[in-house]
């Protein structure tokens, strides 16, 4: 799965996460004015569909003109963490929810409870509830989500025809012992065809790690929990596909696309990735696919749900026309834009039934999911300290990918760090509150 | 000059203060430049290697801990360090060699020589991540270019950039194939100034072309082999794009180099203070490379 959009995946649970006095609806201004929007966006035809909105808050209120600023995702952080060190940010600020403990703790984004209470109109609760605890901070939201993603199985119905293979079915997920036998039966080495392929990055395994009943940290965010006993069988049974060579070899560590590109190659079973994918595969693939539920471990089908959205900056000095503008970008008729385009799968529940003509044919799995019909959403829950451990788990468990060093090798290495990173974290929060 | 007598209103600007004004005129708009890109981000970097900064959260003092930290519990940091040094002392002889092989290669009065000049020189002058992606896809295990032929020859070449052993050589044959081009161009140059009658007289005393190389060549091309190699440590010191495209540093620590981590430390973990610190040390390495250098460069460079 591509790493970008696995983290644009939402998480929650943001404990603990007290936001500096943060007053809503800053300075004057009132509901008019220029408005500058930051948000992410690596192809030209992305850039379009997020101008297209932009000129929409424009058309229905013609007091409002918000100026787009785009640059890449990879991009975005820095820049963004740079601008709100010089107090230079936009007034509306794209967040993912999976970095958003990271910001709402360094006070980059205001609550926005108070906007909500005051418009008696808008309905928070269209949005789907994984997105807006994935937004939130004990129990105060910080952006309007505009997508939600459940990690799902991705198959090449092509490659399972071929072998004559069953496939995976919609509604009971698989069990691992099936999954695993699957892809066996997929992989044909010497066609260099295999089973399965994950991206070599931490993320990609925290779904496996779930559903086999383990943790990367306990609830309280104070100590790793990479080393139970659950944690490590999850891990060794998703590597050691990759070490018995039913799931395709990493051959590059710096793509964050490598996994997905692989399984737009035609030559790769299964994938695991959110429904965001489903427009870049309806476009770099000639063959057949459709979705799944993950596979259920000894836990179930667990899978992390999640998404981005938009916020209002802390030092805007026109927070009420932010607040009139983010209310139509994460509109119902947006969002809609949005799925037509391709761009993910809603955060508002009233915008799914845009999903006309699909394929996937399986796409209401995803609704499934998302209200917990099939297996368990839950909430990626990240750190203020999430950036780092990201970088630090991305070096250290690359080894494991390749085969060259052992799950337990990586945990014994990586669990002092992390648990030091939790102290830091746990030291910001309290530095915070 | 005092004492003169002369006043601002009589007398009119010397030749020399002209001379100033204009220099300083001309360098200004440089000057400016490296104040606010240059000299005021390397101060406060100074300044900044002594605090706990994180970007958003503001800063705090911490004197020597992120020094502390460093040199102690990161093995990350030690990681980086060596990987540079190993960057360095393989790269560096090798542009400077193939730089010096190339120049004389192509120091001669040829029909079309400019194009195999441009065409040596052309890597140099092309983006490094650019240049990045296509070495991943001739690094590429099964169909990749360099695999492809070893095959020929019945070689299973490694997975080079998922190799913790290979991953760095790749990297540096990269790097001096693109680099090499740039100490061409200063060869040619230092190459050109050798005056012929030189050569002639050591003909005339019947050397032979190698002895020709080693006792006019190499001497009187000893001032720009300084300069080369000077410019070689400082930029090799400082290597960044192809191990962030190629390699993102992994696998492992195995291509991670001082400054990709200043990179992740400073931009991807908020940790601005210990970024600087490390860009300190960095720094003081480069610099302390340099200075040694000069104090060598005695023993072996002759300004005739």
């Amino acid at each position: 799965m591509n790493r970008r959009d696995f983290l644009r995946m939402s998480g929650a649970g943001l404990a603990g996460v007290g936001l500096l006095g943060a007053a809503a609806c800053g300075g004057g201004g009132g509901t008019s004015g220029q408005l500058r929007w930051s948000m992410w966006s690596d192809t030209p035809e992305e850039t379009k569909v997020w101008k297209g909105l932009a000129e929409d808050v424009h058309k229905k209120n013609p007091d409002i003109t918000v100026k787009l600023e785009t640059v890449t995702f990879a991009d975005y952080w820095d820049k963004l963490s740079t601008q709100i060190a010089s107090e230079n940010e936009a007034d509306i600020v794209a967040m993912q929810s999976l970095r958003m403990p990271g910001f709402a703790v360094r006070g980059a984004l205001q609550p926005l409870q108070p906007f909500i209470e005051d418009d008696s109109g808008f309905d928070v609760e269209d949005f789907f509830e994984p997105i807006r605890d994935g937004l939130s901070s004990e129990g105060e939201i910080y952006a309007l989500g505009y997508d939600i993603g459940p990690i799902l199985l991705y198959y090449n119905k092509d490659l399972f025809n071929k072998a004559g293979v069953e496939p995976p079915p919609p509604e009971t997920p698989m069990s691992w012992d099936d999954f695993r036998g699957t892809a066996e039966q997929l992989t044909d080495q010497g066609a260099k065809e295999y089973g399965f392929v994950t991206q070599p990055v931490f993320d990609s395994i925290v779904p496996w790690i779930w559903s086999g009943g383990g943790d990367y940290m306990n609830a309280a965010q104070t100590e790793c929990t990479l080393d139970t006993a659950e944690s490590i069988a999850a891990m060794e049974f998703v590597i050691s596909m990759i070490t018995d060579g039913i799931a395709a070899p990493i051959t590059d560590l710096a793509n964050t696309s490598f996994a997905i590109e692989e399984f737009f190659s035609g030559k790769i079973g299964m994938h695991i990735d959110g429904p965001w994918q489903f427009i870049n595969i309806k476009e770099n693939s000639d063959f057949e696919w459709d979705v799944a539920p993950l596979p259920a471990g000894p836990a179930g089908s667990v899978t992390p749900a999640a998404g981005s959205g938009f916020g209002i900056s802390n030092t805007t000095e026109n927070a009420d026309a932010a607040w009139e503008a983010l209310k139509i970008l994460t509109s119902t008729s947006s969002l809609e834009k949005l799925v037509k385009a391709g761009r993910g799968y809603p955060a508002r529940e009233s915008a799914v039934p845009t999903f006309e003509n699909p394929p996937p044919d399986n796409v209401d799995v995803v609704q499934k999911i998302l209200v917990s019909d099939i297996g368990e959403a839950r909430p990626f829950v990240t750190t203020t300290t999430w950036q780092e451990t990201t970088v630090m788990m991305g070096r250290d468990f690359s080894p494991v990918f390749l085969g060259k060093q052992s799950v337990e090798e990586v945990v014994d290495k990586v669990k002092p760090q992390f648990d030091e990173l939790l102290k830091e974290h746990q030291e910001i929060l309290e530095k915070q509150s | 000059m005092a004492g003169t007598g002369r006043t601002a209103e009589k007398v009119p600007w010397t030749k020399r203060e002209h001379e100033g004004l204009a220099a300083g005129l001309f360098l200004l708009p440089n000057l400016i430049g490296f104040l606010i890109f240059t000299a005021i981000p390397v101060g406060a970097a100074f300044v900044l290697a002594f605090y706990d900064y994180d970007l958003l959260l503001g800063a705090s003092w911490a004197g020597l801990e992120n020094f502390r930290e460093m040199f102690t519990t990161d093995e990350v940091f030690r990681a980086a360090l060596f990987n540079t040094v190993y960057f360095t002392a393989v790269s560096v002889p090798l542009s400077v060699v193939l730089g010096l092989a190339t120049a004389m290669l192509v120091n001669q009065a040829l029909r079309g020589i400019v194009i195999f000049r441009s065409i040596f020189l052309l890597p140099y002058v092309t983006v490094t991540v650019a240049l990045s992606l296509v070495w991943k896809w001739i690094y590429l295990p099964d169909i990749g270019l360099i695999n492809s032929v070893l095959g020929v020859f019945g070689i299973a070449g490694p997975p080079w950039l998922t190799s913790g052993t290979w991953a760095m050589p790749a990297l540096i044959l990269m790097s001096v194939w693109k680099g090499f081009g740039y100490n061409m161009v200063i060869f040619l140059a230092g190459l050109q100034s050798i005056p012929d009658h030189l050569y002639d007289a050591a003909k005339v005393d019947g050397a032979t072309a190698w002895r020709r190389f080693l006792n006019v060549t190499l001497p009187l091309l000893s001032p720009t082999t300084f300069f080369v190699v000077v410019i070689s440590v400082i930029s090799s010191f400082q290597v960044f794009d192809q191990a962030l495209i190629m390699t993102n540093g992994g696998p492992g620590t195995a291509t991670t180099t001082l400054v990709l981590y200043i990179y992740q430390k400073g931009f991807q973990s908020f940790d601005m203070g210990y970024a600087a610190a490390v860009a300190l040390v960095l720094f003081a390495a480069i610099f302390v490379f340099t200075v040694i250098q000069f104090m060598f460069q005695r023993r072996w460079v002759t300004y005739d």
